[in-house]
This record gives structure tokens, sequence and C-alpha cells, in this order.
């Protein structure tokens, strides 16, 4: 029998917290101060025509007192599953899969929930005599995350111990490594890491931080190899996951929930998902996250200051400064057990968080991309990764209807270099260079491209031992935009290269008041707007 | 109103003067020829012509002559081909000849003294002789030119070679033995150890990296250019000596003299000054190349000659359309003389042009139409000023010094962007070349004060048909030189020398290059520079650096730092040398150490340095079925990974012994000409022709190999490279790293 987690208690109060959210529609009128607008690695302030509506991210929730209790309480009763201790028994094989560098964005100051988690399980563990225990980073066809990486992620004490035999990187191209589990009845390849799957237990220990993630898209992508992912990672499911930020209307989560089944049925799983607030900038930057009308004197000083010395910086160092900020997260939730329940309560910890009620679709949806994405922490927002994040994310995040009309205009700020990192993203420029500069279309892009770049001995060699993203990458990161491709008239980039907006098949502009000009000529006259001021992250829950 | 006069008053047409008459042509292939061919075939219509040409006649008639501006759209059955060459003995197959009219000459003002006689004072005799001996004694007109009279002042009678009062007194056949002997002479002496060591210093700067075998050939073109040099340097001292300006004046002259001396049955010499774009026919401003006095125009529109040209200002510059020469020429094979005659034919006399009115008119003319220089931008054109020659030859001379200076310096200092440097100073030095070989050329002309006397050829215009005066006229009056000049002939000139004007183009080159065609074969990629943006230097200092501390780090860069200059002065000469020596370094250093700190080189140092060109080019050969193979002076662990990215790699291999590197190489290092036989190896053992295979190469040390495959990709080359690579019209490419973004 279980004993409800702490946050469960409260689930009731929580049922539509969305629609309370009234304040997080802002309209702009004659005295609204200008907009704020992450561009990379910049900011922009933006005037917004009147009339314009603004949503904003709900503030923070407040966290958990005690986490260290609310992961005993989580492991100690497990939502439809006994509790941990009962199954672990001594010489058994343990596998504990944790989620990879891609998340949290930004990275959490330390320590990392991950950690902490890993720690209670493993205490229990080794009280329980387990001495079979293997830490794998479920990074599915991301990058390996360097040593430095890994100890952040799981801390020093947990590190020592198990790196590098017992700690390591998936491989999802390890020929020795991998088992196949079968087919779905969808016929969907199921194949997973062979520790993993002949393991007596596998428990994954998982930061969700969009309602994408989690649920048996961990386990089943995460330890999956590229046989295994490419039957959900395609056009066709992308066009039909509408959007993959609501698992309950997306084609991806249910092929990935019938490749769980498989893998459930091959390996018991204690699926251990935690939440986290939207509490993403630190200390005097804090005010970012407020709406505009809110900053006081001194933060406007604090912003002008910060906007100057980023505008003048150089562009290296200030990369490199970016990407050491790390958020000041609060936990909101820990849950533990099945996977299908824990995810369930895990995402309405989520919808607690981040779902905002908005009423009626825009002509024109605006939005300023930030430096980060998760495939390039420590890296570069490359220019696939520009498109991955605005048309991918920033456009999926909704339930319901798109925040933008059909035929409608996306327009975005960001700087759109050609840049790459060498070492993370070489595919990336082949693709960019090579693929782009043929077909802008997903469906020719998969059609013509994908398999040369996915069975590349050189990429393949690059991901295995190097740290790089597997070939095939890049090819989905083009397909996440997929839908919004196929659903927006036009897209248009504020501050973007010429060359790269042109080779992405985007058009830009050097002023907001010029992109709106052209965005009326695809969408008419005074067309309505929307500005989701993200980040931090949330989504918008909007009705048609 | 003035009656017409009675038809019988008149004399005979030239038409029907040559009616049934067979005319040899020689020269068709050449300007003056192509114009009188022209003229033959549009008004003389019962006049049959015989073309001497060398090589297969047939063929360059059709292909060269018929379609080309005074022949286009006529009918060219009536010409007869005959195959031949004036510059030898023993012309057969010219029967039936009536009247030759003799156009062929060398005209270069640069050629050797023995080859000029050879055809322009040899050829005129000898063609006579081969006609003679195909059974007819024809008339003969012989083109030969104004300066054939030498260095003069005053009036220039028309007088040939040889009659008029203190000419020297010449001996072909001693002055061909003397210039025959020269060529042996210079020759032997071009063989001699301190000029040897003169050309091979020179090509190892030039290309020395590129291995022997190459450095020997250029050398060897190095000695035949100076022979050449040489050679021309004496034929036209020679002829200065003997008062004639160089060595086509000279033979031009000799030749006039050994023609008198065969007493051909009728003889006319046509001395035309210096003939240029037509006037009237075929149509106002033909032309096909660039002709004597060009050079000088558009070196000047060019912007090359700034107030440097030694010349008088008053001095004629007798230019003469070329449609008037070859009028004169037919109006002349009408009217055969009974005694030699000679005709001037030129405009000094009755219609002078200066030099001084030729640099207003070209003044004004490039400067409301400026040509477009290296960049497409126009040319601002500068004043047009006199000085005289010597003063000029010195500054040249002066600033020659300081440039040569400027390249030893840059050669033996290994400076950065020293690129840059040595392609200014090549360039500077290119245009120093041609204002240099101008002057020396035309110095002579530009103080030639002299008028050509054309009464003889006035005489004969005005005995002509007034129909003729028409047709073949050549009346030099009616030539209003501002038009000529300005309507004319420099609208022709800059036809030639500019490019037409591109049409609108797309402003972006839309995908990639088209993959490369034919059967599959082999696709050689040279690994540092091309590959990867690094040296064996770089691999070097990472492997050393990349546990220490950072300040040991500085403090070994640093040390490492001043022996950069000498790395780069000794790869300069020779890259095998550089190798062998480079590789000292690792002696004594722990084998297996090394090897294990090798395992971290790809993400810390090779795929930061990848040119991810390369890579897209390499799958791009494995899709089509190439063998791709890498090859690479650095060592092969250090380059194990690539090994999934090319199906060969060739790399250097260190020799262990007790756990350490002895500083040894186990194979001598994979430069130059190793490459390239290593290439003709790995193709023979996989059966493909070297013509269907590509490499990549990024400096002189790969030339070897680019020379032997039938694809060549020159990739970033450094200046030297590139060179070599625009001079055998290769593609070059420029590839970069993503490395600019971290």
């Amino acid at each position: 029998m279980s004993i409800a987690p702490t946050r469960m208690i409260e689930r009731t109060k929580r049922r539509q917290p969305a629609t309370e959210r009234e304040a997080c529609v802002v309209e702009v009128h004659e005295h609204s101060p200008p907009t704020l607008f992450h561009s990379g690695e910049q900011f922009r302030l933006e005037r917004l025509p009147v009339g314009s509506r603004i949503v904003y991210p709900p503030p923070p929730m407040k966290g958990l007192i005690d986490v260290d209790a609310a992961i005993c309480a989580a492991l100690d009763s497990p939502l439809g599953m006994d509790p941990l201790d009962s199954l672990l028994r001594p010489g058994m094989k343990l596998t504990i899969a944790f989620d990879d560098i891609s998340l949290p964005l930004p990275p959490m100051k330390l320590p990392d929930i991950r950690g902490r988690v890993i720690e209670h399980v493993l205490e229990r563990a080794y009280r329980a005599g387990v001495e079979d225990i293997h830490l794998i980073a479920a990074l599915a066809l991301h990058r390996r995350m360097t040593a430095a990486e890994l100890k952040r992620a799981v801390g020093s004490r947990i590190f020592d111990e198990f790196y590098p035999d017992r700690l390591y990187n998936h491989d999802a191209e390890d020929p020795d490594g991998i088992v196949d589990l079968g087919k779905t009845r969808h016929d969907e390849d199921v194949e997973l890491s062979k520790r993993a799957a002949e393991s007596d237990l596998l428990i994954y220990v998982n930061i969700n931080i969009v309602s994408m993630d989690g649920g048996h898209k961990s386990v089943a992508v995460g330890l999956g190899t590229y046989n295994s992912v490419k039957a959900h990672h395609n056009v066709h499911t992308m066009r039909h996951s509408k959007s993959f930020m609501d698992p309950s209307k997306s084609e991806m989560h249910n092929s990935t929930n019938r490749q769980g089944d498989i893998v459930e049925a091959a390996v018991p799983i204690f699926h251990i998902e935690t939440t986290l607030n939207n509490d993403m900038f630190d200390g005097p930057l804090s005010f970012l996250a407020k709406p505009e009308a809110r900053w006081t004197a001194r933060e406007q000083t604090t912003f002008a200051a910060l906007k100057r010395t980023t505008d003048r910086m150089n562009p290296k160092l200030r990369r490199a400064a970016f990407h050491k900020s790390t958020a000041p997260y609060s936990i909101t939730g820990v849950q533990a057990g099945a996977v299908g329940p824990v995810h369930e309560v895990t995402l309405e910890h989520v919808a607690a968080q981040q779902a905002v009620y908005v009423k009626g679709q825009a002509d024109i949806v605006t939005a300023g991309l930030p430096y980060v994405g998760p495939y390039n922490v420590d890296s570069i927002l490359n220019p696939i990764l520009v498109m991955c994040m605005g048309l991918g994310y920033f456009f999926n995040l909704y339930q319901g209807v798109p925040l933008v009309r059909e035929g409608g205009v996306m327009i975005f700020t960001h700087p759109v270099k050609r840049e790459f990192h060498p070492v993370h993203h070489p595919s990336y420029v082949d693709f960019y260079e090579e693929v782009l500069s043929e077909t802008k279309d997903p469906a020719e892009i998969e059609r013509r491209f994908e398999k040369s770049y996915a069975e590349d001995e050189w990429y393949r060699h690059l991901y295995r031992t190097s740290h790089a993203y597997h070939g095939v990458h890049p090819f989905y990161m083009w397909y996440w935009g997929a839908h919004g491709l196929q659903h927006l008239g036009d897209v248009i980039f504020v501050g973007g290269d010429a060359e790269a907006c042109r080779r992405l098949g985007f058009r830009r502009a050097d002023t907001m008041r010029d992109a709106l000009e052209m965005a009326e000529q695809v969408v008419g006259r005074d067309p309505s707007l929307t500005h989701f001021h993200c980040p931090p992250l949330f989504y918008a829950q909007v009705e048609a | 109103m003035l009656a017409l006069p009675d038809e019988d008053v008149f004399p005979a047409t030239i038409r029907e003067r040559l009616a049934g008459q067979t005319v040899l042509l020689t020269g068709a292939s050449g300007f003056l020829g192509k114009a009188v061919l022209g003229q033959i075939l549009r008004e003389l219509p019962e006049t049959e012509v015989v073309v001497l040409l060398r090589g297969d006649a047939a063929k360059r008639l059709s292909d060269e002559i018929l379609p080309s501006g005074p022949c286009a759209g006529l009918d060219g059955s009536r010409v007869r081909p005959v195959s031949g060459d004036l510059g030898r003995e023993g012309l057969q197959g010219l029967e039936g000849i009536d009247v030759v009219i003799h156009c062929a000459a060398s005209v270069s003002f640069e050629q050797p003294l023995d080859e000029a006689l050879e055809l322009n004072a040899k050829g005129p005799a000898r063609l006579l002789e081969s006609v003679r001996a195909g059974g007819s004694d024809p008339y003969f007109i012989h083109v030969s030119t104004a300066y054939a009279a030498g260095m003069r002042t005053g009036l220039v009678l028309e007088k040939p070679s040889g009659t008029a009062p203190t000419e020297p007194w010449l001996d072909l056949n001693a002055e061909l033995d003397a210039a025959k002997a020269w060529r042996r002479d210079i020759e032997a002496e071009s063989r001699l150890p301190q000029h040897q060591h003169r050309f091979v210093a020179e090509a190892h700067r030039a290309i020395g990296p590129a291995g022997g075998p190459a450095v020997g050939t250029r050398a060897e073109i190095l000695r035949y250019e100076w022979v050449r040099d040489q050679l021309t340097e004496r034929g036209r001292e020679r002829a200065r000596a003997l008062g004639w300006s160089d060595t086509y004046g000279l033979s031009k002259a000799l030749g006039e003299r050994t023609l008198i001396t065969a007493n051909p049955r009728n003889l006319t010499i046509v001395r035309p000054a210096i003939v240029e774009s037509a006037l009237h026919t075929p149509y106002p401003g033909w032309m096909e190349s660039l002709k004597v006095a060009d050079p000088i125009m558009l070196g000047y529109g060019a912007g090359i000659i700034p107030g440097r040209f030694g010349a008088n200002r008053s001095i004629r510059i007798d230019i003469i359309p070329v449609d008037f020469v070859a009028n004169a020429c037919l109006a002349a094979a009408a009217h055969p003389p009974e005694t030699p005659r000679v005709f001037n034919v030129s405009t000094g006399m009755r219609n002078p042009f200066t030099i001084g009115d030729l640099a207003e008119v070209t003044t004004k003319y490039f400067r409301e139409r400026p040509l477009p220089d290296e960049d497409g931008l126009p040319v601002s054109v500068p004043d047009w000023n006199f000085s005289s020659a010597g003063s000029i030859l010195t500054k040249i001379n002066r600033a020659n010094a300081v440039l040569e200076r400027g390249r030893t310096l840059v050669d033996k200092l290994p400076i950065p962007r020293s690129n840059d440097v040595e392609l200014r100073l090549h360039k500077n030095q290119r245009k120093l070349d041609r204002l240099k070989r101008l002057n020396e050329i035309y110095r002579p002309y530009g103080e030639l004060d002299c008028v050509f006397d054309d009464r003889n050829a006035r005489a004969l215009l005005e005995s002509l048909h007034p129909e003729d005066r028409e047709r073949f006229g050549f009346d030099v009056d009616e030539i209003d030189w501002d038009h000529y000049m300005e309507e004319v002939h420099l609208p022709a000139l800059r036809k030639i020398a500019v490019p037409p004007a591109p049409g609108p183009k797309k402003t972006r080159s839309a995908g990639r290059r088209p993959v490369p065609e034919g059967p599959p074969a082999l696709a050689l990629f040279d690994v540092e520079g091309v590959v990867l943006d690094s040296t064996v230097a770089h691999f070097y200092a990472w492997l050393r650096t990349r546990d220490m501390p950072e300040l040991d780090k500085l403090v070994w860069t640093a040390g490492a730092a001043t022996k950069v200059p000498s790395w780069i002065i000794e790869d300069r000469r020779s890259r095998t040398a550089f190798n062998r020596n480079f590789y000292k370094l690792y002696k004594d250093l722990p084998a297996r150490e090394l090897k294990r700190q090798a395992e971290d080189a790809l993400a810390d140092f090779i795929q930061p340095r990848i040119q991810n060109e390369a890579v897209r080019r390499i799958r791009e050969h494995k899709r089509r079925g190439d063998r791709v193979i890498l090859i690479t002076s650095a060592l092969d662990f250090l380059v194990e990974p690539l090994k999934h990215l090319a199906d060969e790699v060739h790399a250097a291999k260190l020799v262990e012994r007790v756990g350490r590197f002895t500083g040894e190489l186990e194979e001598p290092p994979l430069t130059a000409d190793g490459r390239a036989s290593l290439a003709a190896r790995l193709a023979a053992d996989h059966g493909v022709e070297l013509s269907d295979c590509h490499a990549y190469g990024d400096s002189l040390a790969d030339l070897p190999l680019l020379e032997l495959v039938g694809h060549p990709h020159a990739i970033n080359p450094d200046f030297r490279l590139s060179r070599e690579a625009r001079r055998r019209r290769w593609p070059i490419e420029a590839w970069s790293t993503e490395k600019a973004a971290i």
C-alpha cells in the first residue's frame, strides 16, 4: 500500500491553475514601457503596437522546504508500486539511469537534484546489500557528457566512487551494448541499453522542466538507439503532434508509450520524476522575469548597464559569461513509482507552475529567443538550433491550439549567426552546408539525406568517442519545427544574419517595426499581436 | 555640270587586270594577309587564290581564316590551300602562279636574330625559288616595313634597302652564321656552374618544397628563358650596331636585298608603317589582336605608363589602317612595274600624326571612357609626360633593385602575413617588368625623327580607275585622325582588351558545386592544411603542453616560439628536411605515455581544427565510390581517429626503442615527389587511372601529387602554390574551420 506524496494532497485545489492567471496576459497601451526581448546573448527593448497582448510567465511557485524528506517520502510510498526498499535485494543487478545535460536550462545551482535523489537510492541499495550497481547518463543521441559534467550532475561523492567503470554515458551505437526488445504493435523497433534491459531493476531519475519530457519517453528514448528513436522522431509523427508539449494530443508520446510498455515488460522500472519551479534568473537579474512595468528604477538602471555591457562585450567572453550562469531553481515535487501514475502527477505539477490560459489565437506572435537550448549547454546555439528553438520549442509551447493562427506569422529576435561548435555539432555544419542549401522541406530532407548522416562512420565515431551529437541529430532538430513550418505563413528574425536566415528559409528584418510591416504583407493590415514573454519557461493553454 | 569622260579614256580596272590570274598569298592567317584575302574574295571574283599556310592548310583555312572578319560571309571556294613552311627549304605544290603577295613575316620585336633572319630575310627569296621551281616566273609583291630603312632622320625615300647612300654593307649568311653561333655559345654558357646555380637558387625559391624533379624542371625553364632573353638582347644590339632599331627591321631589310638579288620578273616592295585597325573594310575598327603601337596606348589607358614614356612629342608616329595597306598591295598587283619599285604606305608625309597628338587623343579618350583596373574600377588616367629614355631606364632600374631587395628580404624573414606582402611585391614587379619592356622595345621608335616619302604610292593611286579609287582606295588624306582614333581604333582596342560586360547575374550561386563526374578512382587528401588547419608543429605543441599547468605552458610556448622562424625557413627550403629535423624533438620521449595522451586528441585537437568542407568532400567521394586516402606527415598515433573518416591513412611512424622514441622516422617523410609516387603506386594497386583521381593539397609540397592526378584542387593555397595553381587553371578553394566560434 502507498501513502500519497506531499504534493498530491493539494491536487484537488490545482486542477485548473491556468484559468486563474488573467494577470499574466497584459494588453499594451499608450503608456506601456517597451517590452523585453531576449536575443541570444543580448537583449532588446521593443515597443509593440498598442493593443498587442503580452503573455507573461506565472511567478515562481514556492519550492519544497525539505527536499530530502520529500525524496524519502516518494521512495517509501511510490505511486502504483511497492516501496523501493522492498524491490532491492542482495545480489541483484541494479541500473540507475538519469537525465543528461540537456536538463534543466540553464543548469541548476548545486546540489543537482539528480545527485540528491541518487544518493538516497544508493543509500537504500547499499542497505539492502545490492552490489552490482551501474549509473548511466541517458543521453540517447545527445553528446556524451564530460567527466566534469557527470560529476556536477551526480555529485562528487558518487562520481569518485563510480567513475569511470560504473558511471558512464549511454552509447547508442555500441554493437555489444544494445539489445533488441522486439517491436510494438505499430511495428516500431524497441532497442535498449543492454545493461539496463538485463537489470533486475531499472531506476530512472528525471528532471521535468517541460511537459514533453518524462514518462515513458525517459527510458525508451534516453536509453534507446537510432532505430528505436526514429520510430517517432520523424516528420510524420512531428506533424501529428499538436503539440508535443501536450502529451494527450501528441503522436510522439503515443509512440514512446507503446515502446515504454515493451520496455516495462522486459525490465521493471522504478521511475522518479522531479519538477522545478521557473526561478531562472538569479540575484540582481531576477527582475528579468517580471513585467517591465514593474521594474524599479534600480532595476531599470541595472538593465541599461546590462544591455550596454552585453552589446559591447567580446562575443566569446560574453558567451562564456552567459554559459557560466546557473539558475536557483526550487524543487516543487518529487514523485516515484510506476511510470504512468508518476507522470500524471508530474504533469499536474508542471501545469501548476507553467500553464497560462490565453483566449483566442493571434495573427502575429513575437518572442525573443534566449542564448541556451537543450542542445547547446556550454556550446553554441547554431542556426539549426535557433530554428528548433523557435519553431520546435517556442511555437509548440501550447496546449489546445497554437498561439498563432494558421497562416499567421512568428517574429523572433535572435542574431542567427553562422556559428557552430566544432566539437559538439560537427554534423550540424554539414547539414547546414549540404542539406539546407538543397532543400528546406522536412519530408524531402528525411527522404534524401537522413540515412546517410545517421549511418556515417565518422559521425558515429565522433558520437562514441568524442563529445559530438549523433550524425542524425540536426535532422531531428529540423523535424522538431516541421509542424510549425506547416502551420505558419512566415517566420521573421529581427536582427538575424542575412545569409544564415536565407539558408534557413526565413526572412529577416533590422527592426521590429520593419518585421511587423513585413508580417502585415502576409496576414493583412492591423493584425492582432501576442508577445510570448519567455523565458522563464511556461506554456500557453490556448482556446480558439 | 561635268560630262563623264569616255570609258576607254580610263585605264582598266584592277578586277579586269587581275581576272584569270592566280595569286599566291602568304601570311594569310596574319593581320594584313586576312585583309588582302578578304579584298580579293570581295572585289576580284575572277581571280584565283593560293594560300600558303603552315600545318594543315585546308583545316586552318576553313576554321581560322574564312570565318574571320574580312572573309566572313564570302565564298571561299576559289581559295586553294597549300601546306608549307617558309622557314624551311623545299616548298612544294606552287604551280601556275602569276602573282605572289608575300605578307608572311615574323613581326615580333623581340626575336632572336637567327629566327628572324631565317624567316624574314631568307623567306622571300626562298619563296620565289619555290614558285619558280613550280614552273612559273611570277610578279612578286613583297610586303616589307617602312622601318626596314633603319634609323634615319629626315626624308626616307622609296628606295629598296641597300641602294641609299651610307647604308652598311650586309652579308646575310655571315649574320646568320654568327647568330647561330651565338645560340650555341649561349646555350653552352647557360649550362656553366655560375648560371646553373642562379637558376637552381631561383627555382628553389619559387617551388623548393615541391621536391627535386619539380625544381629541376623549373630551373630548366628559367635557363631556357634566359637563353632567349640573351639572344634577343644580342640580336637587338647587333641590329642597333648596324643602324636598325631591332632585328625585325634588320631582317626585313636583308629580305629586300636578297629578293632583289634573286631578280624576280617584276618586283614591288610595299613598305607599310605601323599597321593598325581598318578604317573602312571589312568594317571600321576591324582588328583581331594587339598591334605594334597598341601596348603603349593600352598601357597608358591602364595607368601603367604614368608620365614615364621616353619619346619626343613632335615625332610623327606613322600609323596606317590595314585596309589601306591591303588595297595598296592589290593595286600594286594589278600594275607590275618594269624595274623594282618601292611604295611607302604611310601617313607621315601627307597627313602627319605626332606622338603628342596621340598622347592628347588617347588621354582624352581614356579619360572619357576609362578602362577597368584589376578590381573592375575605372583607372584614373595620368597626364602623358615625355622624358628622355635614359632617365626613365635609370628610374626603372632603381625601382627594380628596391623590389628585388624586398623580395629577398621577405624570402629570408618569416614575417607574419608574408603571403600578402609577397603577392603585392609580385604584382609591382610584374607592372615594372611590363613598363621596362615597353620602354626597351619602343625607345628607338620614340626617337625616330623621320618622314616616309610616299610619292610612288601616290602616283599609283592617281593612276587608278575612278571606280578602283573607291574600292581600293588608300588615300591617306582622307584620314581624320581624331575620328580614326576616337571612333575607330581606340574603341576596337578597348573591345579586345576589355571583356564584354556581363549580363545580369544571380547574386548568389544556387546550391553546392556539382559532384565530380567520371569513373570512381582515388581521392587523395593532404591532412595538414586541407583536412585539418594545423601543422606537425601544432600537434607537437598540443601533445607536450596539454598536461602542463598554465604557467608552464606559457613558458614552454615562449621557448618554442623562438624556434618557429628557423622552422619556417627550413620548411620553405624543403619539407622533407624540415620533417626529419622536427621529429628529432621527439627523441627520448616516452612512447606509451604520449600514445595514451593522444587518445584525447579527437575532441581536444582534431575536431576544433577540422575543416568541415573536407569532411563533406570526403563523404561525397565515398558516395560515388572513390577510395579516400589521407596522406599526412603527422604521427600515426595522433591521427588515429581519422581512420574512421577515410579508407586509408598514410602517416609518419617514429622508431621506438625500449619504450622511448629515438627521434628517427621509420620511413622517409611523405612529402613532395614521395606523395606523387605513393599515389601512382596506389592507383596501380587499385587498378584505376590517375587521370580519374582527385587530389587536394595546400602547399608546394603537394605540387607533384597535384600535377600527377587528373583533378587537382588547391585548398587555401599559400602565395606560391596559388600562383602555380592559377597558372595551371586548377580550382582554388578556401575552406575554414569552425574554431572561430569558441
